[in-house]
């Protein structure tokens, strides 16, 4: 196969023995494969830590040359697609030419369930694999939809694995956590990390200057596909890589803008919300993120602490109520009038 | 063409004729042998395997497959006998409906007395959902419905299914493509002067890539954008009339008194209610001046979203009129004064932040096999990532580096250039 110009993917791990600092892990796994009888996985751990990749290339190492047909990756948070939807609707109609007391009756099936994960449960493996493997990513988006899985992964287990990811395993359901084996992830060691950096650098020719794997090693979270990929963006911007490099690509003014439109909102300064808005909004980052740095923003507030409380209180009970929401710009804007109003009851 | 008012596009423009088809020849052409062949060798009384008594036409949707056989029946002059997998999907339903007529000549004459000598299809639709979860039987039915049938059948279904293996061996497949963008460019623009609609080819060309070769997804796209509904609208320009009659609209439920008022209001929409509270929310500022009103009146649009965020997920359209007394009453309730004098122009939402985005979105479902990311995730970082990638390489490398990325991910370098555009500027 061709290697691909982006340098995250040429130097993705394509086996598991591939994947840096996670020996351990997989020998574990691996020791797990032997028995041909996997338990359902629960992966847990931090965003950005390889949860997936591990699931995937252990799938692939199980079920060998059956991958392709036999492995699936559901994301929980793909939106449904309107033919997912469309099929949900459709199907959820019982035809009255059916006998029983179902007969003409309207369903309502949890949709994602339905469309994306039944399909593939309900048919047996194709070739010589004993078993499928179905990964579902962020597993915990899926909120009470969660419940509809105690009976698939028990009715179909013959013949169907599940590999859980999750980063937030308080939100999985009891029931879920008690049919898994759990695997936790940790950062990877910086040994690991280093080592693969000064690997892709010789193989590609990069010129660092200073001590580039520990600067990335901190700016990306140890995360190796995001610190290549600033590699390539940084040998393109500065033939001599240096940590400066890094810091300008790397450079986020993601939190410097929620903490103005923070301060701003709460002094009451509408006009100046625009530009901080709309620098968010272009961030591409999720609601929730911003929320959760406004969070840490809100402990530098110049403010007496019982008041930081109650800003602390709205912004817990939007988040929570945002879970089910869609659209961002109306939680954005929801956002600000209540800062507003708070800023209101401080002056 | 025969048109009826009140269809919607899809319905109202389906071809009758084969010379209305766009593309699909070659299968056209395959479909005309096939149905020669079953004529010829059942009137010199040879006998017909089964593979040449049915053909499987397997292709994604919306290209033309049901479509087609109702063209050339009505052109060759069959009548069609359709089974609709989606109604029916027991063997003993497949068995009850189609055995009486699949074993003998002419029968059916109930359906279409006048018609009663004429020779049969058999349409058996949809054949994936006949091999749904507990209806093993079904397909079983179908295989020996094809070994006694005396009429030519033809099935179509969307994917490749390992369920489909005796199906194969019983029939002849034929692979159907989806459409080609000139194609679709075609009809639309023939559709938009039949309907009076201006609009100018970029806006055409880029429904048609959006549609992934789905021509009936194009179509209704088209419909959309005539009505006020938005599946894409970055791109698009709306209609000037439409969205005067949007803000007319609103200004009209504004000035309701009570929740009921309003929601009668709503009634007599024609654009996409799915996305009403947005389009509220985008035109608040020229509507709603007071502050405290505004906030009122968002929290009601939020919980409006979170309800049609369930509607949509759960599929429980029981919850629906909830949502429209909460974007009509809810909304009219919170304010105690509005601006109706204003001169303000209609706003869009901005839908590029929202899963409108990614909903229908094959390219980043083509990403995803590379990246493994949630479509989101996709559009949100790594498509900023090659976007600055890109970007750095001076402008004679920039349309190499971007077709060689198109050539990996096997998408064109068109569609990935919509993407990278906001990194150009
Ligand atoms: N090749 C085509 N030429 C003209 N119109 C088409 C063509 N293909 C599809 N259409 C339009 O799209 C609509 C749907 O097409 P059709 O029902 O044939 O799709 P299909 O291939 O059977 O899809 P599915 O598998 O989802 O049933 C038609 O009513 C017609 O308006
Ligand atoms: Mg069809």
């Amino acid at each position: 196969m061709k290697d691909s110009f982006l340098l995250r993917l040429k130097y993705q791990p394509k086996t598991l023995d591939e994947i840096p600092g996670r020996e351990e892990m997989v020998k574990d796994l691996k020791e797990m494969a032997k028995s041909n009888d996997i338990p359902h996985l629960l992966f847990t751990g931090p965003k950005g830590f390889g949860k997936l990749e591990m699931a995937r290339l252990f799938a692939q190492y199980v079920l060998g040359e059956g991958y392709n047909s036999n492995c699936k990756i559901v994301y929980g948070s793909d939106p449904l697609t309107q033919a997912e939807r469309d099929e949900t609707r459709r199907l959820s109609y019982i035809p009255t030419s059916r006998v029983g007391s179902t007969a003409g009756r309207k369903f309502t099936w949890p949709a994602f369930i339905f469309s994306r994960i039944k399909p593939f449960v309900e048919l047996k493996p194709i070739s010589f694999n004993p078993y499928k493997i179905l990964i579902i990513d962020d597993f915990h988006l899926l909120s009470d939809q969660q419940q509809g899985f105690r009976r698939l992964m028990e009715r179909y287990s013959a013949y169907c694995r599940m590999i859980i990811l999750t980063d937030q395993i308080s939100s999985i359901i009891d029931p879920i956590i008690s049919r898994c084996n759990i695997v936790f992830f940790n950062q990877i060691p910086y040994s690991a990390f280093e080592a693969k950096i000064g690997e892709v650098a010789k193989q590609e020719n990069l010129k660092l200057r200073g001590n580039i794997p520990k600067t990335l090693y901190i700016a990306t979270n140890a995360n190796l596909n995001s610190a290549i990929s600033y590699l390539q963006v940084g040998s393109l911007v500065n033939p001599e890589i240096t940590p400066d490099t890094i810091y300008q690509i790397t450079k986020d003014d993601f939190q410097e803008n929620v903490g103005n439109l923070l301060r701003n909102a709460l002094s009451l300064k509408t006009n100046s919300l625009r530009i901080p808005l709309s620098n968010i909004k272009k961030s591409g980052r999720f609601f929730n993120e911003i929320i959760e740095i406004m969070g840490e923003e809100v402990y530098n507030l110049p403010i007496v602490e019982i008041k930081k409380a109650s800003i602390l209180e709205m912004l817990s009970q939007i988040d929570f109520e945002s879970v089910d929401a869609r659209s961002e710009d109306l939680l954005l804007d929801n956002l600000v009038h209540n800062l507003i109003e708070i800023g209101v009851k401080l002056t | 063409m025969k048109k009826k008012p009140d269809l919607p596009w899809i319905e109202k423009y389906r071809p009758t004729s084969e010379k209305e088809i766009k593309g699909f020849t070659t299968n056209i052409k395959k479909i005309k042998e096939f149905l020669a062949n079953f004529e010829s060798k059942q009137k010199s009384g040879k006998q017909l395997k089964s593979p040449e008594k049915a053909i499987l036409l397997e292709g994604p949707p919306g290209i033309g497959k049901t479509t087609v056989v109702y063209a050339l029946a009505n052109d060759l002059g069959y009548s069609v006998i359709e089974m609709n997998a989606s109604d029916v999907r027991t063997e003993k339903a497949i068995v009850e409906t189609l055995q009486e007529s699949i074993s003998t000549t002419d029968l059916m004459s109930f359906i279409n007395p006048k018609k009663e000598h004429r020779k049969k299809i058999i349409l058996i639709d949809e054949v994936d959902g006949i091999s749904g979860q507990s209806d093993r039987g079904g397909l079983k039915a179908i295989i020996s419905l094809i070994k006694i049938s005396k009429n030519p059948i033809i099935m179509t279904c969307n994917f490749y299914s390992t369920k489909f293996r005796g199906l194969y061996d019983a029939s002849t497949k034929i692979q159907c493509r989806s459409l080609r963008s000139v194609t679709i460019v075609n009809l639309l623009r023939e559709i938009a002067t039949k309907e009076k609609l201006t609009v100018n080819d970029t806006v055409l060309e880029a429904i048609a890539g959006n549609s992934g070769g789905d021509m009936r997804s194009a179509i209704n796209d088209l419909q959309a954008l005539a009505m006020g509904v938005f599946s894409d609208v970055e791109f698009l320009d709306l209609h000037r009339d439409i969205q005067e009659k949007i803000f007319t609209f609103l200004q009209a439920m504004f000035d309701q008194k009570t929740i009921k008022n309003a929601k009668d209001i709503l009634s007599n929409i024609d654009f996409d209610y799915k996305i009403l509270h947005q389009i509220i929310h985008a035109n608040l500022p020229g509507l709603v001046t007071q502050t405290k009103d505004l906030h009122q009146v968002i929290m009601n649009l939020v919980d409006a979203d979170t309800l049609m965020s369930r509607i949509m997920t759960r599929m429980d359209f029981s919850l629906l009129p909830y949502y429209f007394d909460l974007v009509s009453g809810g909304v009219i309730l919170s304010v105690e004064k509005h601006t109706s004098d204003s001169s303000g122009r209609f706003k869009m939402p901005n839908l590029s932040s929202l899963q409108f985005r990614y909903a229908s979105d094959a390219t980043l479902e083509e990403l995803q096999k590379y990246f493994y990311k949630s479509k989101p995730e996709i559009a949100r970082t790594i498509l900023p990532q090659i976007g600055e990638i890109i970007c750095l390489y001076n402008d004679s490398e920039k349309t190499e580096k971007l077709d060689i990325l198109a050539e990996e991910f096997g998408i064109t370098s068109l569609e990935l250039k919509k993407y990278l555009q906001d990194f150009q500027n």
